[in-house]
C-alpha cells in the first residue's frame, strides 16, 4: 500500500502540471487572442487549484487511473480582437491546450536526451527513476493531446472541427454534438474491453523513448 | 504577486514531494526487483538446490510449487509431477513459507479492481456530464428548490416608515400582533387570517407594507415573486412552493410575500386545454398548502396583486385570502406623511413646507413622491454646484417643480413612443447591423434615415445630406423601416426585426 501511494505521488504530480498547464495554455490563448472572459475568472494561472476538476483531477487519479481532464476554461469568442474571425480564435485557443502538451512531451524527450550532460553527477540508482519519470510525463502528456483532440465534444478536438464545419453541415454537426457524452463515454470504456484506440500512437512513442534512452546508456 | 508566489510555492512544494519520492523509490525497487527474480526450473536443479541447502522456504499457489531461495530469489518447478521435489523439501526439513508475494498479490487481485473501477469510472464521468452540459437548467437538482429570498436585519422596515394607507396599517396590526402573540388570539378561539391581499396599482406601497410586518413582528420574510413559480417543468412550480413553505415552517413565525400573485392566480379554466395545467397545478398547491396545515400555524401570507380583477374567486375563500387591503394612490394628507419619512434624510429649505410639496405631487403614489425628492435633491445639487455661493445644499420649491416635471416628462414621452418599434430599432443600433427609422416630430417635419445610435433620450439619423439628433421627447413616433445586415443583399426580404444570432460555442 506505501508503495502503490509513493508510485501514485510519482505519476500524479506530473499528470497534475500536464492537466495546469494545458488549461493555463487555454486562457492564456483567449487571452493574447483579445477574450479576457478567462482572465477574469483568473484562469490564466499555472496555480492548480484554480484549474482542478473534482472528477477530473481528484476523482480519477485517486481511484487509480493515469489519466485526467481539469475544468474547462470558459471562452466568448465575440470578444476576440477584430483581427482574428471569430473561429480561427476558436481554433487557436482549443488548439492551445494539446499543442501545449505535445511541448511539454517535446521537452522531456530533450531532457531525456541531455540527461547526462546536465547532471552528470547523477547517482546510479536515482537516474532510472528520473528518466522513467520523464518518460512517463512524455506519455501522459501524448496522451492528453491526442485524447483531447479526438473531435467529440465536449473535448478540444471538437471546438476547433465545430469551428470548422461549413454552414450547411451545422444541424447534422449539433445532432453529432448531443450524442457527445455517450461517444466519449463509449471511447473511454472501450480499453476496458480490449480495444485501444490511441495504442499505435503510444506504441510509437514508447519506441521514441526507448530508443533515446538506449542512446543514453550506450553513451554512459 | 501573491498569486504568482502561492503557484509558485504550491509547484516547489509538489517538486520536493516528488524527489523524495523518487529517491526513496530508486532504492525500493532494486530491491524488490532482486527479490522478484523468479527462475523456473526443472525437477532435477530444484532437488539439487534444495540439497545444497539453498531454499529457505515453500509454498504452492495457483498450482505450482515454488521454493524460496535464501539470496531472495524464487525457483518455480515446472514439470507437473512434483512428488520428488516435495520429497526432497521433507527430507531437508525446508518448512512452508507463508510470506505472501507481492507480485502474485497484486496480479491474482487485480480483476476484482476493475469491476470496482469501472462502475466508479462511469458514474464518475455520468456526474461530470451532468455538470458540464446543465448550463440551460444550470442545476436539475436545484430547479425545485424555492427561490424565495429572506430579508436580512439592516433592510427592514416598520410601520412608522409608512405615510398614509392607515386602513391597510390598522388592519396588518392585527395580524402583527398575532405573530407576536398568538396566544391572546386563540385563548378567545379566534382565527387570524392566514391570507393577506394586497391591491393596489402600481407604487402605492404594497411591498412595503409586507415588509413592514415582517419587521414589527421579528418575523422571518420571505419575498417571492409569483412569477418565479412559473417555470418551462410542469411540477416545478408546485414543488417551489412547497418548498417555500418548508422554509417558513422551519423559521416561524415567518412571512411569505408573493408579489404578482397574478401570475399564477388567474381564474382557473375549466374543460379542455392543457395550457395552464402547470399554473393550475402550482395554483392548487399554494391554495392547499394556505387551507391551514397544523405545522404552518404562524406561517402568515401576503400576497399583492395590481389586477384583482382576474385572481380565481377560490383565493379568496375563508381560510385563504380572505382579507383583501386596497391600497389607492395617497390623499393630500396621505402625501404629507409619505413627504415627512422621504425628508428626513434631505434637506429642506426653510419657508418650504410640506403641503406646498404635496400641491405639486398631486396624483402621484409614494413611490413616485419617493423618486421626484430624490430627483430633487440631485437638482438641488446641481444648482448648487452651479452658483458655487458656498451655501449648504436645501431642497427648493422650484427644484421640486423642476423635478416633478423631468419624471413627468420622461414617462409621457416614453408612453407615446411605440415601444415594441422603439426595442427594435434599438436592437439594430447595436454596431453590427444597419437600421432605417423614420421619425415623425410633434411639428410634422418626417425624418428618415440610418439609425447611427440611440440611447434613453435621443436618436441620431444619417440623411442623406446630414447627420441629425433628435431629442426623442421631440418625436411623434418612430418607425422602423429596415434592418438587418442582409437586408441590402436583395436576395430576400429578411423579417426586418429578427436578431442574428450571435451565440457561438
Amino acid at each position: 500500500m506505501e508503495r502503490d501511494l509513493l508510485d501514485r505521488i510519482t505519476w500524479y504530480i506530473p499528470l497534475l502540471l500536464s492537466l495546469t498547464v494545458h488549461e493555463w495554455a487555454h486562457a492564456w490563448t483567449a487571452w493574447k487572442l483579445g477574450d479576457d472572459t478567462a482572465r477574469m475568472l483568473g484562469r490564466v494561472s499555472l496555480n492548480p487549484i484554480v484549474h482542478i476538476d473534482p472528477v477530473g483531477t481528484l476523482l480519477l487519479p485517486l481511484i487509480g487511473i493515469p489519466f485526467g481532464w481539469a475544468r474547462p476554461v470558459p471562452i466568448n469568442p465575440v470578444r476576440f480582437r477584430h483581427s482574428v474571425s471569430m473561429p480561427l480564435g476558436v481554433v487557436l485557443t482549443a488548439a492551445a491546450g494539446p499543442i501545449s502538451n505535445i511541448l511539454i512531451g517535446m521537452v522531456c524527450v530533450l531532457l531525456v536526451v541531455s540527461l547526462p550532460i546536465i547532471w552528470p553527477t547523477a547517482a546510479a540508482e536515482t537516474l532510472p527513476a528520473v528518466i522513467e519519470l520523464l518518460s512517463f510525463t512524455t506519455m501522459i502528456n501524448v496522451l492528453l493531446a491526442l485524447f483531447n483532440m479526438i473531435p467529440i465534444p465536449p473535448l478540444d478536438g471538437s471546438r476547433i472541427v465545430e469551428s470548422l464545419v461549413p454552414q450547411g453541415w451545422r444541424s447534422l454537426w449539433n445532432q453529432f454534438c448531443s450524442l457527445g457524452p455517450f461517444l466519449l463515454v463509449g471511447i473511454l470504456l472501450l480499453p476496458f474491453a480490449g480495444i485501444n484506440l490511441l495504442e499505435r500512437p503510444m506504441q510509437w512513442v514508447v519506441h521514441l523513448l526507448n530508443s533515446v534512452s538506449a542512446m543514453h546508456s550506450a553513451g554512459h | 504577486m501573491g498569486q504568482r508566489l502561492k503557484t509558485g510555492l504550491i509547484w516547489f512544494f509538489l517538486l520536493v514531494l516528488l524527489l523524495i519520492v523518487l529517491v526513496n523509490r530508486g532504492n525500493r525497487t532494486r530491491e524488490e526487483d532482486e527479490f522478484r527474480s523468479v527462475i523456473f526450473v526443472e525437477n532435477d536443479a530444484a532437488i539439487a538446490a534444495v540439497e545444497a541447502g539453498d531454499i529457505v522456504g515453500w509454498r504452492t499457489q495457483h498450482g505450482t510449487l515454488q521454493l524460496v531461495g535464501s539470496e531472495g530469489y524464487v525457483l518455480v518447478c515446472r514439470d507437473s509431477d512434483q512428488t520428488a521435489v516435495r520429497k526432497a523439501l521433507v527430507d531437508n526439513a525446508v518448512l512452508p513459507d507463508f510470506e505472501q508475494d507481492r507480485i502474485s498479490e497484486t496480479s491474482g487481485d487485480r480483476s476484482y479492481i476493475y469491476w470496482i473501477l469501472l462502475p466508479l469510472l462511469f458514474f464518475g464521468l455520468l456526474y461530470f456530464f451532468i455538470k458540464r452540459s446543465g448550463s440551460t437548467t444550470n442545476n436539475i437538482f436545484e430547479l425545485r428548490k424555492s427561490k424565495a429570498r429572506a430579508i436580512n436585519e439592516q433592510d427592514k422596515v416598520r410601520f412608522a416608515d409608512i405615510g398614509g394607507n392607515r386602513a391597510a396599517v390598522e388592519m396588518l396590526q392585527d395580524l402583527v400582533d398575532f405573530l407576536k402573540e398568538p396566544k391572546r388570539w386563540t385563548d378567545v378561539g379566534a382565527r387570524i387570517p392566514r391570507g393577506i391581499l394586497l391591491v393596489g396599482p402600481p407604487g402605492t406601497g404594497k411591498t412595503l407594507l409586507a415588509r413592514a410586518v415582517a419587521g414589527e413582528t421579528n418575523a422571518a420574510f420571505y419575498y417571492t415573486s409569483a412569477t418565479e413559480f412559473v417555470e418551462m417543468f410542469v411540477g416545478v412550480g408546485a414543488a417551489r412552493v412547497r418548498d417555500t413553505f418548508e422554509n417558513a415552517g422551519k423559521n416561524q413565525p415567518a412571512v411569505i410575500f408573493i408579489d404578482e400573485l397574478d401570475a399564477i392566480g388567474r381564474t382557473r379554466s375549466s374543460g379542455m386545454g392543457t395550457m395552464h395545467e402547470e399554473r393550475e397545478q402550482t395554483l392548487n398547491q399554494l391554495l392547499v398548502l394556505m387551507d391551514g396545515v397544523e405545522r404552518f400555524q404562524r406561517v402568515v401570507v401576503i400576497a399583492a396583486t395590481n389586477r384583482a380583477d382576474v385572481l380565481d374567486s377560490a383565493l379568496m375563500r375563508p381560510g385563504r385570502f380572505d382579507r383583501v387591503v386596497r391600497l389607492h394612490a395617497p390623499t393630500e394628507t396621505d402625501r404629507i406623511e409619505i413627504l415627512r419619512i422621504h425628508t428626513r434624510s434631505k434637506p429642506v429649505a426653510q419657508g418650504l413646507t410640506m403641503e406646498t410639496i404635496a400641491r405639486h405631487v398631486q396624483g402621484l403614489t409614494g413611490a413616485d413622491i419617493e423618486a421626484v425628492l430624490n430627483e430633487a435633491a440631485i437638482v438641488a445639487v446641481r444648482r448648487s454646484r452651479r452658483s458655487n455661493d458656498g451655501e449648504p445644499v436645501a431642497i427648493q420649491e422650484d427644484d421640486v417643480i423642476q423635478a416633478v416635471e423631468d419624471l413627468r416628462k420622461g414617462n409621457r414621452v416614453f408612453n407615446r413612443l411605440d415601444s415594441v418599434l422603439v426595442e427594435s430599432v434599438t436592437q439594430f443600433a447595436e454596431p453590427t447591423g444597419r437600421a432605417v427609422a423614420r421619425v415623425k416630430t410633434v411639428n410634422g417635419t418626417v425624418i428618415e434615415g440610418d439609425v447611427v445610435w440611440m440611447n434613453a433620450t435621443h436618436i441620431k439619423l444619417r440623411t442623406s445630406d446630414a447627420d441629425v439628433v433628435v431629442a426623442k421627447e421631440l418625436a411623434e413616433t418612430i418607425e422602423a423601416i429596415e434592418g438587418t445586415e442582409l437586408a441590402s443583399d436583395g436576395d430576400f426580404v429578411p423579417d426586418a426585426w429578427t436578431r442574428p444570432n450571435l451565440d457561438v460555442g
